[in-house]
């Protein structure tokens, strides 16, 4: 008999949540739809979570943990569970497609943060860093630490199964291309991991000992890199002659403290709260029938270095607190 | 022949093809470029192989035994997670914890426990191992998440010396996998409990009818095996400064790969801990080695796929021209 009522309590309960919503915000829930979870995820959540409760609405979180099918089932049981939006960040740039035309197709906006899906028709909106302003920015950084001098670089590389890595890759490549005193020396896949990065930075300073810079497009790698130079005697501040130029991008506080420790050159910071409260308000929109334009935004990173640090530290979200 | 002795030719007939990969592979980098060959380099690669190496040397029991640990890189994070929650204390202004000794003891105990945890499943739930260890490859990882809150940990003190000591000019972890790989090879082939868990991998159902006590025996290797990933955790630790959500990630397939490429049989029964550690050697070569010669991101997969391809088909293709021998032995005989 418990069984029986229980059984029917939780259908009335999913019957209700998924009847068409009222307009009022405090009915609205989103689900949430992570691809990891990683200290730049954790981030990210804390910002959607606050853009969600400065919107009175209400959440529902589920981490995919770096597969695509798991996450297009967490995002069908979300539909079915009568969510009022997705916020996603897709594992995969290809499956995101599938899933959000499916998800807007059973009437549920779907919206992609951070990680753009490779068809951006394909979501009702789009809202992330822009990975390839943020890589020109590292590129041109790198021409003017070099001076027309020959440049020896190590390029380690995210992950090349998604946007972010193959764009913070692919524009800081271009960007370097016309200077021909910079010699890449190595480009080396790491999958985002930072013991990967460890690795690929002792291979090419073997390799390389007048090595002059190194792009970690990611904060998670510094850690890797600067074990790698402490343990050859290369790890000083810049400024001194045998510093190598680093820049990297993310904006994390371990980012802040090593450009505050002048360990890197240059830290572009993703802009992470404001996507968090652009895309919670594209997805209440939505859920209420708004029209969304334009349709995608692409937010450029936040450079900072040692020189301006303080005065930009209010900007850059691992520099606060 | 007798069957173990076949057994023990096919896997010195793996091992000597692995060699000769081996030394194909390094032949080839050498000719790309100089550095390969250097004193450095060659540091470098037994330094970055010492994770897997270790590892492998773990799994190779438990494959022996019939077994598989998909958990063995979630017991590493897992692990260090409890370590460094057990022995560490955060220190804000610095954004890192610092560690003291305790460390070890409480990261390698968490290891044999969870690792003896998944054969105690195994055993008592009547579980097959691919799922049950599956399983906890999620639930450990899931735990470590839950004690770190997904944080990047950047940690100070003691944790750091294992990974980055030196003893006449190499790394501790060099010694320590070349240790354990001794160590590893007298237990299993030398003792009568390696001799058992080969014998449980063999035929599981004759283990049991001559009375051996297989549930021992598997709480055994798998501890053996949680140990191990401990150990490779602690290095990768110590080496890269922190414990980050993403730490032993994947590590179960390169571990599997080293184990297998090295001839231990997925079927349990045939093992060589010479072969694991050759097999590790392998991966970490084909890695570095692209590196140092400046190769195509996107081509990293394809090498390495390929470089594995031809080590297994090494094997195969050494046993056929075998069997063809025999066969063609056997004809003239007639």
């Amino acid at each position: 008999m418990q069984k029986t009522l229980a059984t029917i309590g939780l259908a009335a309960l999913l019957g209700a949540a998924a009847l068409p919503g009222p307009a009022s915000a405090k009915d609205l829930v989103i689900g949430v739809s992570f691809d990891k979870i990683e200290p730049f995820r954790v981030a990210e959540q804390k910002a959607l979570t606050d853009a969600i409760a400065a919107a009175h609405a209400k959440q529902v979180f589920a981490n995919a943990d770096k597969d695509a099918q798991r996450q297009a089932s967490q995002v069908d049981t979300m539909v079915s569970q009568g969510v009022s939006a997705i916020v996603a960040i897709p594992w995969d740039i290809e499956a995101a497609n599938d899933l959000a035309r499916s998800t807007i197709a059973a009437g549920i906006p779907f919206v992609s943060l951070d990680q753009a899906p490779s068809d951006l028709k394909s979501v009702t909106y789009h809202v992330g860093g822009d990975p390839c302003a943020d890589g020109k920015v590292a590129g041109e950084f790198f021409v003017k630490a070099a001076a027309g001098k020959p440049f020896k670089l190590l390029e380690l590389q995210g992950g090349l199964a998604n946007d972010n890595g193959i764009r913070r890759s692919k524009c800081m490549d271009d960007a370097v291309k016309a200077a021909s005193n910079i010699t890449i020396v190595a480009q080396v896949p790491t999958d985002w991991n930072p013991q990967k990065a460890l690795a690929g930075t002792e291979d090419s300073l073997q390799a390389h000992p007048d090595l002059a810079g190194i792009y970690a497009p990611w904060n998670d790698a510094l850690q890797g890199v600067f074990a790698v130079l402490k343990e050859k005697n290369r790890l000083v501040p810049v400024g001194d002659p045998k510093h190598i130029v680093i820049v990297s991008i993310d904006g994390t506080p371990l980012g802040c403290k090593a450009v505050k420790d002048k360990l890197i050159d240059l830290e572009i910071a993703t802009p992470l709260p404001e996507m968090a409260r652009r895309a919670v308000a594209a997805a209440i929109k939505a859920s209420q029938g708004g029209k969304i334009d334009p349709q995608a935004e692409f937010l450029p990173g936040i450079p900072y270095g040692p020189g301006d640090v303080d005065q930009m530290a209010s900007k850059i979200w691992g520099c606060q607190g | 022949m007798t069957a173990r002795r076949r057994r023990l030719s096919r896997s010195a007939a793996q091992v000597w093809s692995l060699v000769a990969v081996l030394l194909l592979v390094s032949i080839g980098f050498s000719s790309l470029t100089d550095r390969f060959a250097d004193v450095d380099n060659l540091r470098n690669v037994l330094l970055q192989a010492a994770p897997t190496t270790i590892g492998a040397i773990g799994m190779t029991f438990v494959i022996a035994a019939r077994g598989i640990d998909l958990s063995i890189g979630s017991i590493a994070n897992l692990a260090l997670a409890l370590a460094i929650v057990a022995a560490g204390t955060r220190v804000e202004a610095e954004l890192a914890t610092n560690t003291v000794w305790l460390v070890y003891p409480v990261a390698l105990l968490a290891g044999v426990l969870l690792g003896a945890l998944n054969a105690v499943a195994i055993v008592s739930l009547r579980l097959s191992a691919l799922i049950t260890t599956l399983g906890t490859l999620t639930l450990y990882r899931g735990l470590g998440l839950h004690l770190t809150s997904a944080s990047l940990i950047a940690v100070r003190g003691p944790v750091l010396a294992f990974g980055r000591t030196l003893l006449f000019g190499v790394g501790l972890p060099v010694w320590a996998a070349l240790l354990l790989a001794i160590v590893g090879w007298v237990v299993l082939s030398q003792t009568p409990a390696g001799r058992q868990i080969l014998a449980l991998g063999g035929s599981p159902r004759s283990a049991v009818e001559t009375g051996l006590r297989t549930g021992r025996l598997l709480v055994l290797a798998y501890a053996i095996s949680g140990l191990c990933g401990a150990i490779a955790g602690l290095i990768m630790v110590g080496r890269v400064g922190m414990v980050n959500p993403d730490l032993g990630f994947g590590m179960e397939f390169t571990v599997i790969t080293a184990v297998v490429l090295g001839g231990t049989s997925l079927f349990g029964g045939r093992a060589s801990i010479l072969g694991a550690v050759l097999g590790s050697l392998l991966l970490a070569t084909i890695d570095n080695g692209m590196t140092l010669i400046g190769a195509n991101p996107y081509s990293y997969d394809v090498v390495r796929g390929l470089i594995l391809l031809v080590a297994v088909s090494a094997d195969a293709i050494s046993a056929y021209l075998r069997g063809r021998r025999s066969a063609v032995i056997a004809e003239l005989r007639l």
